[in-house]
């Protein structure tokens, strides 16, 4: 099974807040991750540990907040950044901004 | 010489102090801090953590508070908490310079509450929680069958490593294991056995031993995973359906304070003594609500009481201080300019309500309209020394997707029926539409010190 090494960079802007961020079935521990410097980044301090099946990774995160604000996340899987452009998910009117995906992490 | 008392002194100190830090910090020339009225007030806890600079009111304004959690994750609700510090000239900024139109004011909040959503619906709650748990036991047993398998694997390498032909397969079970599901990896390693004969049995055994150390283990796995697509199905239609909602109950209590020159007309001294410096400190509470409905709307309310005095209804006036000294044929005038209110003084309870609206509009991919209307009402206990008034206005903020505030604009009616100028001596009456303030806004949200949190 691989065993893939996740980090992750995810900016939060002030009109959002993030409930979950999950890579496959791990879950990331956000209020460790809190930036000191900057409350609106949160990044992984050391690499999780993540188990896809095949060569796609599930990323899923759960944000809610105030219409058009949005959150991006860059991923980087055994050090290789797997999110050419990160992904960037607006705020809708319910007031959501959840992303459940599938990405190539090889 | 009239003299300033230490109070007067430190207001004004404390004032220098605010607007020199604020003039020498880069991208802030402003109006009104972001969803506050011209009087930095506002019922809605929206602000993060900012300085701000209103130049045509002269005010400083410093902000620092948790209102905007980036991460919640407390099924609980949480404990919100801030305070307010502002100090403004209210002569303007014009008059700034000109020591005798020094008005300081100066006012100190803290704020406590609590906030609540429907992800604290119990429901709701206790579907992530078991999401949570879920995930963390397949994490748990991914980690358990990684390491037993690779234990395994070491154990089986270390008995061909000396045989004879074995890199190629040793090369390849690395691959598999590395690579391979759980599932999948007792029937990988079975299929290896044909490819090389001549270690068929051993292989086959491996392969055993695999499916006989981990098989509990993705049993295991299988039935949570099952479980598990069934809760994530639940909680993507909960939030489909439902509307983010959340609530805020909160007070605040504080302090407010002014200090002026006011001229006593009916004081019998020399001219001097009718010019009295009035220091005047009164406590405030205010209990508020605010409610998020969806994505779109942040509703506010808020009442309380505060000790004011009278100084917005005292009229403004200029003196000429004149003594003249005589000696002989000679006359010496030293002439000396007030600036001081007039008028009937005194200090009074007033009853604050406060309602404020706020719309998100998203402008395209990228960019985020916030329009803010509000309305203010404030009842006085004695309309003989200051009336009661109601203040309404519209601000409109431009931010950027990513959260940063690229400026706005706000537009107030101030005391729409005019009551106060109608209750001076000497009322200068305007229209509505000559009195409506217009300004620009900006601020600076700072993140270091909120990382304090």
């Amino acid at each position: 099974m691989p065993n893939v090494k996740i980090k992750y960079e995810l900016r939060v802007p002030n009109g959002l807040s993030v409930e979950e961020l999950v890579f496959e079935h791990t879950q990331v521990d956000l209020a460790k991750d809190k930036d000191p410097a900057d409350p609106n980044l949160f990044k992984s301090l050391e690499a999780y540990s993540a188990y896809p099946s095949d060569d796609q990774l599930r990323i899923k995160l759960l944000a809610n907040g105030q219409e058009g604000f949005a959150w991006t996340l860059k991923v980087w899987a055994n050090d290789k950044s797997i999110t050419d452009t990160p992904i960037e998910i607006s705020c809708n009117s319910m007031g959501k901004a959840d992303y459940d995906d599938k990405i190539r992490w090889k | 010489m009239i003299k300033l008392d230490g109070n007067r002194y430190f207001l004004r100190f404390w004032l220098v102090v605010s607007l020199a830090f604020t003039l020498f910090t880069p991208p802030m020339i402003s109006a009104q801090v972001l969803v506050q009225d011209s009087k930095g007030s506002s019922s809605i806890l929206y602000h993060g953590c900012t300085i701000g600079l209103n130049l045509s009111e002269a005010a400083f304004e410093f902000d620092y508070n948790n209102f905007s959690n980036r991460y919640v994750r407390d099924f609980r609700g949480h404990l919100v908490w801030g305070f307010q510090l502002s100090a403004q000239n209210k002569d303007g900024v014009a008059n700034l310079l000109d020591t005798g139109k020094w008005t300081p004011e100066a006012k100190g909040v803290i704020t406590l509450g609590y906030s609540l959503s429907n992800l604290n619906a119990k429901s709701y709650a206790e579907l992530s929680r078991s999401i949570d748990l879920l995930n963390r036991e397949i994490t748990g047993l991914d980690n358990g069958m990684d390491g037993k398998t690779k234990a395994m694997l070491d154990g089986y390498l270390k008995s061909i490593k000396d045989k004879k032909d074995s890199d190629k397969l040793i090369a390849e079970l690395k691959s598999i294991v590395g690579e391979k599901d759980f599932r999948d990896l007792a029937a990988s390693i079975q299929n290896l056995a044909s490819k090389f004969p001549e270690f068929g049995r051993g292989l086959l055994s491996f392969a055993d031993e695999i499916s006989i150390n981990i098989g509990q283990d993705l049993q295991s796995k299988n039935e949570k995973l099952m479980k598990l697509k069934g809760l994530e199905i639940e909680q993507r239609n909960y939030r489909a359906t439902h509307r983010y909602i959340m609530a805020v109950f909160y007070a605040n209590i504080g302090l407010s304070a002014n200090s002026f020159k006011y001229y006593n007309e009916n004081s019998t001294g020399d001219f001097k003594s009718r010019f009295e410096d009035k220091n005047f400190i009164g406590p405030l509470i205010n209990i508020g609500a605010n409610l998020q409905w969806g994505g779109r709307y942040i509703f506010g309310i808020s009442g309380g009481l505060k000790r004011i005095n009278n100084l917005e209804s005292l009229s403004k006036k200029e003196f000429t201080l004149q003594s003249v000294e005589i000696l002989g044929s000679q006359v010496l005038i030293d002439e000396k300019k007030i600036t001081a209110f007039a008028g009937t003084y005194g200090t009074l309870n007033q009853y604050n309500l406060s309602a404020d609206i706020l719309r998100f509009h998203k402008l395209g991919i990228q960019q985020v309209i916030v329009s803010h209307l509000y309305l203010r009402h404030n009842i006085t206990a004695n309309t003989n020394l200051v009336p009661t008034q109601t203040n309404a206005g519209l601000g409109v903020y431009y931010f950027k997707n990513n959260g940063a505030f690229l400026g706005g604009l706000y537009v107030e009616a101030p005391d729409i029926a005019n009551n106060i100028e109608k209750h001076k001596a000497e009322p200068k009456l305007k229209p509505l539409y000559n009195r409506i303030k217009f300004g620009i806004i900006a601020k600076i949200t700072f993140g270091s010190l909120s990382s304090i949190n």
